[in-house]
């Protein structure tokens, strides 16, 4: 849990003028997105499990928050291999997803 | 009685009004995250080599011995010519570089000894004398190849050039006898000569394909000096051309020319037709060297002694025995005439098989072995042969071996790549020979980073398989120490510490970059642009 795996392959050779380099030249990248194992969590709710109603509605609604954005890490092989080196512009780009907003909805019916 | 809302009324609004922003805020966060793109400003790095076999040369100025700034016209043949592609992925076999640099990518199977790579390359730019280079490649990153070109009108010691204009009528033939006289001054060392080439009146001058040049013809005439070291390394071909034809009527032979003189003759009309042909004999006369040798005599030629003449082939590198010469007294000097009827670069050679048939030995491998050089240690080296420049460049290689006349006198010349002399060794005859030398220490070396980008804002970026030359200042880059990073990454090694060192890179044209190595070991980057038109760009 809290990973995340990627794996991109060339679908096409790439041609350059009278040059044509087959997918298994070009490469492959793969990469793992991973994230903190404990976030802490803030919210409020509204219901009550214990009322007497049939019906019971509830509503959870906060974020929780990783002390640190994902971190990813990139390997590349054939003329993609130097692709690697942008793992710091990609953790980056990840940089925002450190709040996790979160709305919970919930509906109960007694039989 | 208050109710409890009413009383707890401030919490009530102070928990909406924060939920409120909690929520505003939330949806703004929201829209960040759905927006989040990991690609963003990613460039699409690659490592680059157009092909398994890479190969670098450099069309220099024969004078200057600087890299051509003009366009270059790039023929090429030989048996691999049609597996070769350029940098950017182009296979065409006539082609023009923006300036004097090739990089050269042979597809397929990488050449090895036992199975070389064979390329023809012929350069021509505009107010030089064409010429080639036959190369034998046996691995898959080559050492660079060098062409001299000589500039018409500014030519190295040894070599005279003339233009000189002539008529022909409508059929192509000449309206009056022609007399072109180029006279070379010497000097150097290298004695003075004079080359005199004579037209008859009425002569038809056809082109290749056998139809008449009309018009008004340049008949440019370069004469080179076999005594002059800058006019032997422009020898067309190199001085190791293979001979197709020898006196003895062997085709495909090859053996080592050692040219006491040649002269190179283009005759071409406005139209840029060429003539290639003479309905009836022109002849040229070249002065004979006072100082040539007959190897027959071991001594200086005489009047009445024979010389072979050959001509050059220009598209397939090759030299042809054409006839056998007579040394003529005239004047003071000596000289050979010949009668031509068809234009290729002509000469007199000196050499061994003229006389001594029997042990004539087509093929002489002379093979140094340095076995004391570090590793990537990089030298400058001359072979000297029999007291003229035979060859010469710049290599890390323990191993330099050269095809060549037997039962001469050599002396192998090691120099820094600045040109100090570190040594000399002489021997006689070929064979395997040792050379040990103590090579002065030089510690430093520096990681190199090579990274190419695109001009017009296209995120890819390369690294590609580049040579970087490493030189001080100041001193001709030709003879500069050659490293070939692979995929761009790579140390130049054997440094002097605290020194000032100047990298390039060719890629239409110099691209430089200032190095001051330091006490120690370190890594650099170096960055350069790709043209807008290279395939990778577009």
């Amino acid at each position: 849990m809290n990973r995340a795996n990627f794996t991109g392959t060339p679908t096409k050779p790439l041609v350059l003028n009278q040059l044509s380099f087959s997918p298994d030249e070009v490469g492959t990248v793969t990469g793992q997105v991973d994230y903190p194992k404990v976030a802490p969590y803030i919210g409020v709710g509204w219901g009550n499990p214990y009322t007497r109603r049939r019906f019971k509605f509830m509503l959870d609604m906060g974020v929780f928050s990783q002390p640190e954005p994902p971190t990813v890490k990139l390997h590349s092989t054939g003329m993609l291999e130097p692709f690697a080196e942008q793992w710091p512009i990609m953790q980056y780009n990840l940089r925002v997803l450190k709040l996790y907003p979160i709305l919970i909805l919930g509906v109960s019916y007694k039989l | 009685m208050k109710t409890a809302l009413q009383t707890n009324r401030p919490l009530w609004k102070a928990t909406l009004l924060s939920t409120l922003l909690g929520l505003l805020t939330g949806c703004q966060y929201l829209d960040d995250v759905a927006h989040v793109d990991p690609l963003n400003n990613i460039a699409y790095k690659l490592n680059y080599q157009p092909a398994p076999t890479i190969v670098q040369g450099l069309i220099v100025d024969a004078k200057t011995e600087e890299p051509l700034t003009i366009p270059v016209r790039v023929s090429l043949f030989g048996k691999d010519a049609g597996r070769t592609v350029t940098f950017d992925g182009s296979s065409a076999l006539n082609f023009t570089t923006e300036k004097g640099d090739l990089y050269l990518g042979l597809k397929g199977t990488s050449p090895t000894e036992a199975t070389p790579a064979e390329l023809r390359i012929v350069v021509d730019a505009d107010g030089y004398v064409s010429s080639g280079k036959t190369l034998r490649l046996s691995q898959a990153l080559n050492e660079l190849f060098v062409i001299r070109l000589v500039k018409q009108s500014d030519t190295p010691v040894g070599v005279a050039a003339l233009n000189r204009t002539l008529q022909t009528n409508a059929s192509g033939a000449t309206l009056a006898d022609q007399q072109i006289q180029v006279t070379n001054a010497g000097g150097d060392s290298v004695s003075a000569t004079k080359t005199l080439m004579q037209i008859p009146a009425n002569t038809v001058l056809k082109d290749a394909k056998g139809q008449p040049v009309t018009g008004t013809i340049v008949a440019s005439v370069v004469t080179f000096s076999g005594e002059s070291a800058a006019a032997l390394k422009a020898f067309p071909g190199g001085l190791d051309a293979p001979i197709a034809k020898d006196i003895e009527g062997r085709s495909n032979t090859t053996f080592p020319v050692s040219p006491g003189g040649f002269v190179a003759i283009k005759m071409v009309n406005e139209r840029r037709q060429a003539v290639s042909t003479f309905s009836q004999p022109v002849t040229v006369q070249m002065s004979v060297s006072p100082t040539a040798l007959n190897p027959a005599t071991d001594k200086p030629y005489m009047a009445g002694e024979p010389i072979l003449i050959y001509s050059y082939n220009e598209q397939t590198g090759e030299w042809v025995y054409e006839k056998q010469g007579m040394v003529e007294q005239q004047g003071a000097g000596l000289v050979v005439s010949m009668q031509i009827t068809h234009l290729s670069f002509w000469d007199w050679l000196v050499n061994l098989f003229s006389i001594i048939k029997q042990t004539f030995t087509p093929d002489c491998d002379l093979n140094y072995t340095l076995t004391t050089l570090p590793d990537n240690y990089p030298y400058r080296y001359e072979l000297r042969r029999g007291g003229y420049y035979f060859a010469g460049g710049t290599s890390q290689s323990r191993r330099l071996s050269f095809r060549t006349a037997p039962k001469q006198n050599f002396e192998l010349v090691l120099m820094t790549p600045e040109g100090g002399v570190l040594g000399r060794f002489t021997n006689t005859g070929c064979g395997n020979i040792d050379v040990r030398y103590a090579f002065p220490p030089r510690p430093v070396e520096v990681y190199f980073y090579v990274q190419a980008t695109c001009p017009n804002g296209k995120q890819v970026e390369i690294n590609p398989t580049v040579t970087l030359f490493c030189g001080k200042p100041g001193t001709p880059s030709v003879y500069w120490a050659p490293t070939t990073l692979v995929n761009g990454r790579g140390y130049i090694r054997n440094l002097a510490s605290n020194t000032d060192y100047t990298v390039i890179a060719y890629y239409n044209g110099i691209i430089s970059y200032p190095l001051r190595t330091g006490s120690i070991s370190n890594s650099r980057k170096f960055l350069y642009q790709l043209s807008p038109t290279c395939s990778i760009c577009r």
